[in-house]
């Protein structure tokens, strides 16, 4: 792992939403980097993010990976995109209806949990 | 290319039966001799000795474990460590290496004991090899996939029984193979009723985890000892877009990998199209993989590759035939084994799953991480 991982990892575990953004360009990125897959800069922050995005990809996992998820499947993965361009893998919530979902739905970011994890969840807002 | 060339003198495989207490070693020493007994020559011949890496057991370096199972010194050495790609991979560095002068005579090998060697759960050790930030929410290897596949169902309006489609007509192909895993022919309402893996992929639609050995004997042209049958290298490309998916959203935006790249790179080299190719062994991790594929390759148009494959294109009597052993849908585990197949059928030595015509020409394709690390090589009889 990353300095710049390490740095939002904690970030997340104190609570606050924000993800890594390019000072010089204006995008932010996942997983964050010494460098920006956008612009090639070193100038990086983490920027407070205000939880919009759009479903992008989904699916319903029914076997765990490992252990530690043994308990929860089924459960639904989202792939989201921010306003600033980055994608996100998220857990989302209320997936009843997750074969009618639509690519472009908005999602609602939220930091939560996941095993023992604190980072960003999603709801899908259809 | 004109000129010196990189030709294949031989392929080898370890028996898939397996055993507890083979080691990765034991398959890749077994591929090996089988290897270099079909290429005609001697081990004191290999002069250079490229591996891939083995994910049940730890080696720093299997290219010297390997070597010195084989009781030779090389001038050459390398491991490989490009997921799955790294089948394809290795014959790509043991072809660059023959041309460059670092050795003569190479031999590039791929074993791992998947089925039979620790740890028990594969599945778990490759999802851990994702970015921590997709690992932390529970996705198998098979979810980043079928992230992938359901866009690409979007976009060209593809039904389940598209993607199913591959899985039976590999199936098709391993019923005749001997030393394919499963052979049982499946319907495509097989697939859809197997239990789901990871939305909207099936257990069906998943490669199979087996023990697997595969190795060829790669020289140069002109220090080939007079072996009519040998296989010419007409071109090979490789490229690299992402290791997590959430850093390549053509992914998710066009469908377009990075085999479009090591394809098209591949087929410059060779001075070839699509349609020159008479035989296709295509990486195919899921089904999804093997359409994306297709379109990347050329060998149909954007969003056509279901079509296309329930048309009969890939089948053993079809125009294209693929996977001709069953692939890792049906056959085993380990992208060399499309390398070996490939050679087998070019030389006539494939056995009772031997196509009836010999392919003059072959498209062999490895894909590593997801849809990331993607290697192309063109193989021809003259
Ligand atoms: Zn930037």
């Amino acid at each position: 792992m990353n300095e710049a991982a390490a740095q939002l990892w904690a970030e997340w575990s104190a609570g606050r939403l924000c993800l890594q953004q390019c000072t010089a360009c204006g995008r932010s990125q996942q997983p964050p980097g010494p460098v920006c897959s956008w612009c090639h800069s070193t100038s990086l922050t983490l920027a407070d993010i205000d939880g919009s995005a759009e479903l992008v990809s989904w699916s319903t996992v029914h076997r765990a990976p490992t252990k530690a998820f043994a308990d929860q499947v089924p459960y639904t993965l989202a792939l989201v995109r921010v306003p600033d361009g980055a994608l996100l893998e998220v857990r989302v919530a209320g997936d009843e209806g997750a074969e009618s979902w639509k690519a472009g739905m908005p999602v609602v970011l939220a930091l939560g949990t996941v095993v023992d994890r604190a980072l960003p969840t999603g709801r899908v807002a259809g | 290319m004109s000129g010196v060339t990189a030709v294949l003198l031989g392929a080898g495989e370890a028996s898939r039966k397996p055993t507890p207490g083979r080691t990765a070693v034991d398959l890749a020493v077994e591929a090996s001799l089988d290897a270099i007994a079909d290429a005609g020559i001697e081990i004191g011949d290999i002069d250079g000795v490229v591996t891939g890496y083995s994910l049940a057991e730890q080696h720093l370096d299997f290219s010297a474990d390997l070597a010195e199972s084989l009781g030779i010194r090389p001038q050459w050495s390398q491991t490989n460590s490009r997921s799955g790609a790294t089948g394809a991979s290795i014959v790509v560095s043991a072809i660059l290496a023959v041309l460059g002068g670092a050795c003569t005579t190479a031999l590039a090998t791929w074993a791992d004991n998947r089925a039979s060697g620790p740890p028990a759960d594969i599945a778990g050790v490759l999802a851990s090899q994702l970015s921590g930030f997709e690992a932390a929410n529970g996705p198998l290897i098979a979810t980043q996939y079928a992230l992938i596949a359901r866009s690409y169902m979007a976009r060209w309006n593809a039904g389940p029984e598209d993607l199913a489609g591959v899985a039976v007509q590999f199936r098709r192909h391993a019923a005749l193979n001997e030393n394919a895993k499963y052979r049982t022919p499946i319907t495509v309402e097989d697939v859809l009723s197997s239990p789901m893996a990871s939305s909207p992929l099936h257990l069906l639609e998943c490669a199979l985890v087996t023990d697997y050995g595969g190795a060829v004997v790669v020289t140069r042209s002109d220090a080939m000892p007079r072996t009519p049958d040998a296989i010419h290298v007409l071109g090979f490309g490789e490229a690299l877009s992402h290791q997590s998916i959430l850093r390549n959203q053509e992914l998710f935006d066009t469908g377009v990998t990075a085999a479009a790249r090591s394809s098209q790179l591949a087929y410059e080299m060779a001075g070839m199209t699509a349609r020159d190719l008479t035989m296709a062994q295509i990486y195919d991790c899921f089904t999804i993989t093997v359409l994306m594929l297709m379109e990347d390759f050329g060998l149909c148009g954007r969003g056509e590759a279901g079509a296309a494959v329930r048309n009969g294109l890939l089948d053993r009597d079809g125009r294209l035939p693929s996977n001709t052993n069953g692939g890792m849908l049906s056959c085993a585990s380990g992208g060399i084994l499309h390398v070996t197949e490939a050679v087998r059928q070019m030389r006539g030595t494939a056995g009772a799953h031997q196509l009836a015509t010999l392919p003059e020409t072959a498209l062999v394709h490895g894909n590593g991480g997801i849809l990331g690390a993607q290697t192309t090589m063109l193989f021809g009889r003259r």
